[in-house]
């Protein structure tokens, strides 16, 4: 018994073998379905369910097939993004709201992380897709063109071997085959310039480690808007920044955006960037939104158990406390996830009902919705809102 | 730039005395001595004069009666005119030797190069794009092979299948027996078919580790961010591959072939003797067992230049393809 509780985490040499065999069956033909070339449209397209959308996330399930086990990084995700707004994802390290935008990107390290089951739509200018069931060929062009993404990572993110002019033609130049040499030098001069990045002429043949994280974090900007995407995912843009440069990064992100009218979603652990920034914020926990509302909605009626010890252990000027708030306990093992409320066992709220499975979604208001039994309707406790 | 190659030559220059130093000594402490061996030999003729005698005689004709300083000096002032001397074993001067043996070598070294970096580096990159693929397992199984087994065994093997078995290519040598009625053509052809085998062999054991290096690096990379933000551009696969990495994989890569340009004059003892090619390696090898001072210091001399120019051109190298990398 004592070994036992030792050996916990560990699994053994046959174990892991034939894991690793079964999922490279599973990956293997996955991959295959990818790959594939000349995929009809047809089988991608998709009828968006909310038009003022211009994405949906439907029931996303996105899992990495590791040797030691399944993990469900992303376990049935639902929230829409709409047209023109900003939606905040929050969550702690390892929720799974950077490969929710990398799923979303088909972006997910291959052939380990895969897209199982669900559908993202997204709204494009060929008409609505189903992101979950396109092969890559039809990916590339979207990415960089209708969906662009600014990476948490300002100095690692841009290839040291390439000048900034390079690396930001290189896109302009891939989505519009017609634009002459001069033309995309041109374009991207503008948007360096457009991004605030004063010596646009000499920062064009500079190479990266030339330029500060800041800097870096800016080109990324301008490369991600050069086409005017309809939609920027900016995930933890200013994480690697320091607090100034934080500031006018996201001022930067939002002028840009009302400029060419997209949408934003915007991933971060950040509390103040998501009141600042976002419209609508999507709280996530282990792989599952655990509450999603306005900004209003969230940060004034915070429903959901985590979320409120989400914002109590945001640290306040004006409240005195000799120790900041942090929420007891630990993430559970994405490997092997409870079939309860993953929030249970940190919970200081818990009632007699969460010992049931995961709890369904219920809707507080019009815009607001929690996964928790705390709000279900009386007497019906069992149905989920349609 | 230029003042730093200078500056590299100069200690170059410095690090090639302390070198030489290093060599010649050792030279004149180890238990082979040619003069030795000769006076024993003389020795034993018939009315000859006594072994010490011979020693003393010898000792003077060749220049080994001082102590190692003076000799070394010697040598040293002799070389800085540009004389290195006649071989003791082979009777000429060493440079003439040296020019006879060394083109053997050289194309050896050259073809079995080329064949390593364009067969090396696109297996490596294959297999790190297929992780733990079939094809990652399959390349690197053979590039461990090729790794861990010796040059004997290969070129027995190789010879087995090619002279033996099929009949294809003769057991060694570096021409044919009727080389000398073939026209320039003929010879050139029958020389070339001489060197497959050598070549091969060559190429077998030295592809595993620029494949497994190109592997490594080449992983690093694609697990890198930059790689991401270049799919994340809509970028094909291809040039994601074949520009954003591979650019980035060359860094490490062409240091390692600037490290290997003494390798291309160093000869291959082992595969030199299995063939019976005259090459520098074999050659070196014979004069080092007579303890012939004056080719061995050529030899070593000249190894010692080629690497120290082969480190300044990886430096100078790594500065080109990476941007990061300034010389100052």
């Amino acid at each position: 018994m004592k070994r036992k509780a030792k050996n916990e985490g560990y699994i053994s040499a046959r174990e892991s073998h034939r894991i690793s065999r079964e999922n490279r069956r599973v990956t293997s033909a996955m991959e295959r379905a990818r790959e594939r070339r000349n995929v009809p449209p047809q089988e991608y397209a998709s009828q968006m369910k909310n038009p003022d959308s211009i994405v949906e996330f439907d029931d996303l399930h996105t899992y990495f097939f590791t040797d030691i086990g399944t993990v469900k990084a992303v376990d049935g995700v639902s929230f829409s993004i709409p047209r023109g707004k900003t939606v905040g994802v929050v969550g702690e390290s390892g929720c799974g709201k950077s490969v929710t935008s990398l799923s979303l990107m088909q972006l997910v390290q291959r052939p380990q992380g895969q897209i199982v089951s669900g559908a993202i739509r997204f709204d494009s200018e060929d008409g609505v897709v189903d992101i979950a069931k396109m092969p890559t060929e039809a990916m590339r062009r979207i990415r960089g063109k209708q969906i662009s993404m600014v990476f948490q990572e300002p100095m690692t993110s841009l290839n040291p071997v390439f000048r900034i002019g390079m690396q930001v033609d290189e896109v302009i130049a891939l989505h519009n085959h017609a634009l002459s040499a001069e033309a995309v030098k041109q374009r991207t001069v503008e948007m360096l310039e457009m991004v605030g990045i004063a010596n646009s002429q000499g920062v064009y043949r500079m190479y990266p480690h030339e330029l500060s994280g800041g800097m870096r974090q800016r080109v990324m900007i301008a490369m991600a808007l050069a086409l005017s995407p309809r939609l920027i995912i900016a995930d933890e843009p200013t994480t690697a920044l320091d607090v100034t440069i934080q500031a006018q990064i996201l001022d930067l992100l939002r002028h840009l955006k009302d400029q060419i009218n997209s949408s934003i979603m915007l991933i971060t652990h950040d509390l103040g960037v998501i009141a600042e920034m976002a419209d609508y914020v999507v709280v996530m926990y282990s792989g599952r939104v655990v509450e999603k509302g306005t900004v209003h909605d969230v940060f004034k009626n915070p429903s959901h158990p985590y979320t409120i010890g989400l914002l109590n252990s945001k640290p306040a000027l004006n409240r005195e406390v000799s120790r900041l708030y942090s929420i007891p306990g630990k993430v559970p093992n994405p490997i092997n996830m409870p079939d309860y409320c993953y929030f249970r066992d940190r919970c200081e709220m818990k009632t007699d009902q969460c010992i049931c499975q995961y709890p369904p979604e219920y809707w507080i208001s019009d815009t607001h919705t929690v996964n928790c039994y705390r709000y279900a309707p009386a007497g019906r406790e069992d149905e989920p809102h349609a | 730039m230029k003042r730093y190659i200078l500056k590299r030559m100069l200690l170059s220059i410095i690090i090639l005395f302390f070198v030489a130093m290093l060599i010649f000594g050792i030279m004149r402490v180890i238990p082979t001595s040619f003069v030795e061996k000769k006076a024993m030999e003389r020795a034993q003729m018939p009315g000859s004069r006594s072994y010490t005698e011979w020693i003393r005689i010898l000792n003077e004709q060749f220049g080994m009666s001082g102590n190692v300083i003076t000799g070394f000096f010697n040598w040293l002032g002799k070389v800085i005119q540009g004389d290195f001397g006649d071989s003791w074993k082979f009777t000429i001067p060493v440079t003439r030797k040296f020019a006879q043996v060394i083109w053997d070598s050289f194309w050896l070294g050259f073809i079995t190069m080329i064949l390593r970096v364009i067969i090396g580096i696109p297996l490596g990159i294959l297999s790190a794009r297929k992780q733990y693929s079939k094809t990652d397992y399959a390349v690197t199984v053979f590039a461990l092979i090729g790794i861990s087994l010796p040059t004997f065994f290969f070129a027995t093997l190789l010879k087995l299948l090619f002279s033996v078995q099929l009949g294809w290519l003769d057991l060694f040598g570096k021409v044919g027996r009727d080389y000398l009625t073939l026209g320039t053509w003929g010879q050139a052809l029958d020389v070339a078919k001489h060197y497959i085998m050598p070549v091969l062999t060559l190429t077998i054991v030295s592809v595993g580790d620029l494949m497994r290096y190109t592997r490594t690096n080449m992983l690093e990379v694609l697990n890198s961010d930059f790689i991401r933000t270049a799919r994340a551009k809509g970028l094909p696969e291809r040039t994601v591959i074949y520009r954003h990495a591979f650019r980035n994989t060359l860094i490490p890569v062409v240091t390692l072939l600037g490290y290997t340009l003494p390798s291309l004059f160093g000869g291959a003892m082992i595969t030199e003797t299995l063939f019976q090619i005259p090459g520098i390696g074999y050659t070196s090898y014979q004069a080092m067992l007579e303890g012939d001072i004056p080719f061995t210091m050529f030899y070593l001399m000249f190894m010692a230049v080629l690497t120290l120019l082969g480190t300044l051109l990886a430096d100078i190298l790594y500065a080109v393809v990476d941007p990061r990398v300034r010389i100052e």
